[in-house]
């Protein structure tokens, strides 16, 4: 592939051991930390070569030890012969080494951390591993904290992420394969899948998707999610994200397919259904009834976080009759006095609420408690004592906001839900938000994600398919994988009487 | 084919948004909850209504929520409640209302346009409690002192509630005040509210049952035979059966029993031509008092003999009560022309011009089984020694 502004080159290199370094020094022109060294054996003064790399991105202890020593103190060289084919096969330590001819690859190879080797008389060069980028260490991952599971995280290094796959699903059946993406980044990304598991016209249709993505660089794996999901202008989702290994495998063993990216630490899986939002990879490492209740307050989480500004204000300006007594009252005598219709006063400290939330993750944590003492105190307390809003509606939008962080993946469809219920309400109380309801489910029921529907279990009304929805059945009662993700492969268990 | 049946799909949707019954935006502090009313006559025969609202000047901050009174007069009920606005400048709120308070002069010339602006205006509830007022201006349980809350209506509402531990006093919302009226064979009731002296101030208490013809109020009976008339009506939740020495010639004591459940049929018997009721009342009760240490609950002979004293009090009090409505009013505020019109529609045809001719005359025999299940905490009396 060969793109109008690449100026990595076409075409071979040719024997000449000095046309080819000036053909690579006009490459790499204006670069210095493009390194060029000229060696010749101290035997054979006929075998004259030039090793290529690039500073930063090499480990510069195996060129020294692994190419360069090898190749001055080898006395066996002979220079008649396939000199090229000795140094590959015996001369050079290092476990990466293959030939090329092709400029274009040799510059990859160079820009990537390997070593490339020219040699004299041969038209045909080496590329030795020699890759030493520095990386970050394995750590918890901070948006993702268990408290019973592995702490492991995803890092930046794409190898190490699959470091983390491979060791814990020890399996030839655990496929790894390459793709590259991006014309200028040449970002490698990874498809993880379990080959026997996986649904081929779903692995299909992400080899294509990922196939049409022309873009000049990926940044993130946010790129990429970006680029094939189903639904773009959806709110919700369609393709999962996370940076725990052991989400993605558990992910992988049910039929999906990871991504993971180069230089990101989080990995992509698809497909991404709507029940993936409420389940968390510590629902399958604690007690079965602790973890349903759990998924259920998370369900609940979310439809608080939607529907309860909505309700407050269909109830406070529409409904007033369905308000018990006492509460109206107090209600009614703590608005006495506020200047703004309640829809206004919703609306504003809802947006004083996201602005907190957006200060909070973009500043350094050591003010951290200042943001705090103002929110609560200021704006909180010191705003109702004024009188420029009510305190329920405090109480409404602080409940409205906490559920929303039940589910930090979820935040953004329930902000768009919640003000739209609540635009609705306050246009037609229960009414509308019912019709803002009846819509959002109609929305999420159309949605496929890589052909899945995105609601899939949650509809269904068979016991067998509900067993890891709304409750999280015990483990030795989920015997089989779910059924459209993976169809080929669909017993998890045997049964323990009745061994297959 | 699929673009039409969108384009169905968004006009219905469209339609629909628009073709809802009455809603309207209206915020909680721009209006002026009414908890209950009065309604009274002025001399030049207008209403005169006495709104209470709940005052929510102070904004409610650690203090009791108070009420104030609004007074307002109008050729009709509703224009008397339109008139509110001259003075209180908020439009009122009647979805909260709990209870109307009507005067007896009210009563007398009919409540038929209380109950139908109630039923046909959106705001009030069908649920709302109707009262009749003892005193001479209805208004004046409006001023009188309440305990339990700030709020004078919500109190005598809360009184009607409660009724279910006493039954002195019969529980009637508009609604079913409205099927009263609209059944043949049977004549509505209202509760009594009057006042009483409480530590020196003046305040409301439940004293009885007012009686209809149609929507006109006839007469009143006090609280003790409104608990009988409640029997006969199958509306007994709980309360007291006291039984009295004095009545008994035998050596047991006072004692009170506590109706925890009881269950009345009131059967109709046509047999040669000529109309009777057989009332069967199954009461089942916790002793909770007796002025008796002799009688051990272990006994089961001594427990059938209080049995057998409540049973004949309780029949006498229930023939007596009939008897004197029959006699005195013969208004059938039992429903006993209902049932004949249920279980024998065809003698109904027959007998119902004449009914109140029936009524006054029919032969009533009441049965009364009441079950003692226990003895509260005591099983044995407490010993008495020197």
């Amino acid at each position: 592939m060969t793109y109008p502004d690449d100026q990595s080159g076409a075409g071979n290199i040719n024997s000449s051991l000095s046309k080819n370094i000036e053909l690579f020094m006009n490459i790499f022109r204006d670069e210095d930390t493009f390194i060029v060294r000229n060696i010749e054996s101290q035997y054979n003064k006929s075998i004259k070569c030039s090793v290529l790399f690039m500073e930063e991105m090499v480990d510069t202890s195996i060129i020294n030890d692994n190419i360069l020593r090898p190749v001055l103190q080898n006395d066996s060289l002979k220079s008649s012969g396939d000199t090229i084919a000795q140094l590959q096969n015996m001369v050079i330590n290092a476990g990466h080494i293959h030939k090329s001819p092709d400029i274009s690859i040799l510059t990859h190879s160079i820009l990537k951390g390997n070593t490339v080797l020219l040699l004299e008389g041969s038209s045909e060069a080496l590329i030795i591993g020699s890759i030493g980028v520095k990386g970050r260490a394995i750590e918890e991952p901070e948006a993702e904290k268990v408290v019973r599971g592995p702490r492991e995280g995803f890092t930046e290094q794409i190898m190490t992420n699959l470091s983390l796959l491979r060791k814990r699903l020890e399996t030839t059946d655990l496929k790894f394969r390459f793709m590259t993406v991006g014309v200028k980044s040449r970002t490698r990304i990874c498809l993880c899948y379990m080959n026997s598991i996986v649904n081929p016209k779903i692995l299909k249709e992400l080899e294509d998707r990922i196939n049409s993505i022309k873009i000049d660089s990926i940044l993130a794996s946010g790129y990429i999610s970006d680029l094939i999901k189903d639904a773009p202008l959806s709110p919700f989702r369609t393709v999962g994200s996370t940076e725990r290994p052991d989400i993605v495998v558990g992910k992988i063993l049910e039929g999906r397919i990871a991504v993971i990216v180069d230089g990101t630490p989080v990995a992509l899986t698809v497909p991404y259904l709507f029940l993936e939002y409420f389940q968390a990879n510590e629902d399958y490492y604690i007690n079965f009834y602790f973890s349903s209740v759990s998924r259920i307050l998370r369900i609940l989480g979310f439809i608080l976080t939607v529907c309860v500004p909505a309700v407050y204000v269909a109830l406070m300006t529409f409904h007033q009759e369905m308000i018990p007594t006492p509460l109206l009252i107090s209600i009614s005598a703590a608005r006495q006095g506020v200047p703004f219709p309640t829809i206004v006063e919703t609306l504003l400290l809802l947006m004083v609420f996201e602005i907190l939330i957006e200060t909070g993750t973009r500043m350094p944590t050591n003010i951290g408690q200042a943001l705090s003492i103002v929110g609560a105190l200021v704006l909180g307390q010191a705003s109702v004592e004024a009188k420029i809003v009510s305190a329920p509606i405090v109480i409404v939008v602080a409940i409205s906001g906490i559920t929303s962080l039940m589910i930090p993946k979820m935040q953004g469809p329930a902000l768009i839900l919640r003000v739209v219920f609540l635009a609705l309400s306050a246009f037609m109380g229960f009414y509308g938000l019912i019709f803002g309801i009846t819509g959002a489910i109609l929305h999420l029921c159309e949605i496929r994600s890589f052909g899945v529907p995105y609601l899939l279990y949650l509809t269904s009304m068979e016991p067998k398919d509900l067993k890891d929805t709304l409750i999280r059945a015990p483990l030795w009662y989920m015997n089989y994988r779910p059924k459209l993700l993976s169809q080929n492969n669909k017993l998890r268990q045997s049964k323990g009487k009745e061994k297959k | 084919m699929i673009k039409r049946l969108l384009g169905s799909l968004l006009a219905i949707t469209v339609l629909s948004i628009f073709c809802t019954g009455c809603w309207d935006y209206m915020e909680i502090n721009q209006m002026s909850i009414v908890s209950g009313a009065a309604v009274d006559k002025t001399p030049d025969g207008k209403y005169k209504l006495s709104i209470e609202i709940i005052d929510l000047k102070g904004g409610g901050r650690d203090a009791p929520v108070h009420s104030k009174k609004l007074e307002s007069y109008g050729d009709s009920i509703f224009d008397a409640i339109r008139n509110s606005i001259k003075i209180s400048a908020q439009k009122l709120y009647w979805g909260h209302a709990e209870i109307i308070i009507i005067s007896k002069d009210v009563a007398k010339e009919g409540i038929l346009p209380i109950i139908d602006f109630l039923s046909r205006d959106a705001e009030p509830r069908l649920s709302i409690d109707i009262l009749v007022s003892n005193e001479d201006t209805a208004e004046k349980l409006l001023d009188s002192q309440s305990i339990s809350t700030e709020i004078r209506t919500y109190e005598i509402n809360k009184m009607l509630d409660e009724q279910k531990k006493l039954s002195k006093s019969p529980k009637v919302e508009v609604y079913q005040f409205i099927n009263a009226l609209g059944n043949e064979g049977i004549s509505a009731v209202i509760p009594v509210v009057g006042l009483t002296q409480n530590a020196g101030e003046a305040t409301s208490q439940l004293i009885g049952t007012a009686v209809f013809k149609q929507d006109k109020l006839q007469y009143m009976f006090n609280g003790d035979d409104t608990k009988y008339y409640l029997f006969v009506m199958d509306k007994i939740k709980g309360g007291l059966l006291v039984v009295n020495k004095t009545q008994n010639n035998n050596n047991a004591g006072n004692f009170t029993l506590d109706i925890d459940s009881n269950k009345t049929y009131v059967k109709p018997v046509y047999s040669k031509g000529k109309l009777s009721f057989e009332i069967s009342i199954k009461t089942k009760t916790t002793l909770g008092e007796i002025d008796d240490n002799k009688i051990k609950f272990t006994s089961q002979s001594e427990i059938e003999k209080l049995e057998k004293q409540t049973q004949a009090e309780l029949k006498k009090n229930v023939e007596r009560v009939i008897k004197a409505v029959q006699s005195e009013y013969d208004i059938d505020i039992f429903g006993f022309g209902l049932k004949v019109k249920q279980d024998m529609p065809e003698l109904w045809k027959k007998i119902k011009p004449d009914w109140d001719d029936f009524f006054k005359n029919v032969q009533v025999e009441a049965n009364a089984e009441v079950r003692i299940k226990h003895a509260g905490l005591l099983s044995n009396p407490i010993m008495m020694g020197d």
